[in-house]
């Protein structure tokens, strides 16, 4: 106790002793000793400093390493590299953000897909599916039961039923919007009424990209 | 040409339409495209074939591959009117319904709450890059998709919270650093250019890379249990300096992320009943290394190993179980000297 007074006489502020004494009592718990009311109540807080965690695994490092097991032999260069830690530690240069401190590399530890682990795959279409003769027996009306649900993933539905309109002049092709809701852009320019388009030029309908690879004169 | 004609002709090019848009979406489907295996599957039905009950069952099969489980319910009860015995369409069903029900109960949206007015106060924004956002805290470093809505991004913040104070407390480790995490939406992205292999969603590497692929933002009870999995990898490596046997690193991050599914404690007791439990010797070699048939039931096998431990000997043990092998003891003794039991004592467990 007097070491810590003497700190305190020399300028260590009240939380850095009280770090300090955290550190003391985590490796009194560590050592099975008898703690004191007060230590018990600073090991509990001690997940709660994280500032203190880097110094509270290498408390726990040396302890598993070194100190409770005289049986084993530390592995080649251990001490070594728990010394440069705590080291480091020490000068304030701890590991970088991210940067796994361990012995190994981590092995990459993958999730497996959280859905449908069923054993059984999805339907193949081309195999199990009628053959195209027997499509065209198949009914072409919409099904009455396609739920509303279905509809965001179909781009098509800001199309515009007469959406634009495509007329070849004499100095080219221009595209004509036909009053859209989803309005027409030509190379990300709206079109007001009707814009020219060549050959590399994008249009956008709704939701629909469109690419203009070839222009044929007819 | 007569009118009949005609209609006969329509008739036919949009059935063969309509069978290209399917077999395009079991292509999509089988590249992990599950957003453009929907747009065709929708694309094909608007040309046709609408009575078709096992396009319905595969349609609903990549909904539930992007979260979207009422929506491939919905497709599922079409199939069955269409084809009330569909054996598919029932078992999906049956399974989704389970997915959806443990996945629920993960997290309650209603326990996270909205984002305070001091939001950008408290996580340091980086809108520098306009094809991404980047929160920094000093607990994550996160990146995700700009498309990410704030209230989502939010969300996950909250959830990479939970999930520090959380597996925290269970596993007696809290990161010293901030943890990099990146998630990323795989919509639009083939295969061959994506950072995890198809069957994966997540992976720890030093870092936290989650995949998910939605039309939208990602489903969260989903993403926080892939986060789940992929912090406890995170922990382990720094509570066992990586000396760890991938089984009880797998187990642990499949048991503690998500409750096990009714389909795949089936799978389980299968293939104890079969007598074609995984050894040791494959249990201990990279998952990712697998046959697919056996990376699923190597997951399975795995968490129903821990699940025991955790049950008959409580957390605490486990933390004591990952000192030792963090000492460098072998798995045997490490098993042997923190549980009182041989590995041969241990359920699911085929030592050959």
């Amino acid at each position: 106790m007097r070491f810590w007074k003497r700190w305190q006489k020399d300028g260590i502020s009240a939380d850095d002793l009280k770090k300090a004494e955290m550190l003391e009592a985590y490796t009194c718990w560590l050592k099975n000793e008898r703690l004191t009311r007060k230590q018990k109540r600073l090991v509990d807080e001690i997940n709660n400093v994280p500032g203190l965690q880097p110094l509270k695994q290498l408390i726990d490092f040396t302890h598993y390493r070194f100190e409770e097991r005289e049986n084993v032999e530390p592995p080649f260069g251990a001490q070594e590299r728990a010394r440069e830690r705590v080291m480091a530690e020490i000068r304030g240069e701890g590991a970088e953000a991210g940067t796994p401190t361990g012995d190994l590399e981590p092995q990459p530890g993958y999730s497996p897909q959280g859905m449908g682990n069923e054993t059984t795959e999805i339907m193949q279409v081309g195999q199990s599916s009628p053959s195209t003769d027997e499509l065209r027996r198949w009914d072409t009306e919409q099904s009455a039961a396609a739920p509303e649900m279905l509809n965001r993933y179909d781009d098509t539905r800001a199309l515009s039923r007469l959406h634009v309109r495509f007329d070849e002049k004499d100095d080219g092709v221009y595209v004509t919007d036909m009053g859209s809701s989803n309005t027409t852009y030509v190379n990300n320019e709206r079109v007001a009424m009707s814009a020219p388009v060549r050959e590399g030029s994008t249009l956008r309908c709704g939701k629909i990209r469109l690419k203009v690879i070839d222009i044929e004169s007819s | 040409m007569s009118p009949f004609l005609i209609g006969a002709v329509h008739l036919r090019h949009t059935n063969s339409l309509a069978l290209s848009h399917f077999r395009q979406a079991t292509l999509c489907y089988g590249q992990a495209c599950y957003v453009e295996a929907i747009q065709h599957y929708l694309a094909g039905l608007k040309l046709g074939a609408a009575q078709r009950h096992y396009i319905y069952a595969d349609l609903a099969k990549a909904y539930e591959m992007v979260g979207e489980w009422d929506t491939a319910l919905a497709c599922l009860d079409i199939a069955l009117r269409l084809c009330p015995d569909s054996a598919t369409a029932l078992r999906r069903k049956a399974r989704i319904l389970n997915e959806k029900a443990c996945y629920d109960s993960l997290i309650c949206l209603d326990d996270l709450r909205q984002p305070p007015p001091e939001f950008s106060k408290r996580f340091n924004f980086d809108t520098t890059n306009r094809s991404q956002q980047r929160v920094n805290s000093e607990i994550f470093r996160l990146t995700c998709h700009s498309a990410m809505s704030p209230e989502t991004l939010w969300n996950i913040c909250q959830l990479i919270h939970r999930t520090y104070t959380e597996l925290g407390e269970v596993l007696g480790y809290y990161p010293t650093c901030p943890v990099s995490i990146s998630i990323r939406n795989t919509k639009g992205t083939i295969v061959s250019q994506r950072s995890l292999p198809q069957w994966a969603s997540g992976r720890y590497d030093g870092s936290i890379h989650l995949e998910y692929c939605a039309a939208g933002d990602p489903v969260l009870s989903i993403l926080y249990a892939l986060l789940r999995h992929e912090w406890v990898h995170l922990l382990v490596y720094h509570l066992t300096n990586g000396y760890c046997p991938v089984w009880i690193n797998e187990g642990l991050a499949q048991s503690i992320a998500r409750p096990m599914f009714q389909f795949e404690r089936f799978n389980l007791q299968q293939a104890v009943q079969a007598e074609q439990l995984l050894p040791l010797d494959v249990l201990s070699k990279p998952f990712s290394q697998l046959p697919t048939k056996y990376r699923k039931l190597a997951y399975i096998q795995s968490a129903a190993i821990i699940e025991y431990l955790v049950q008959q000997f409580g957390y605490s043990k486990i933390r004591d179980l990952l000192r030792q092998l963090r000492s460098g003891i072998s798995v045997e003794p490490a098993i042997k000297q923190t549980f009182g039991v041989t590995l041969k004592d241990l359920p699911f467990l085929s030592i050959s």
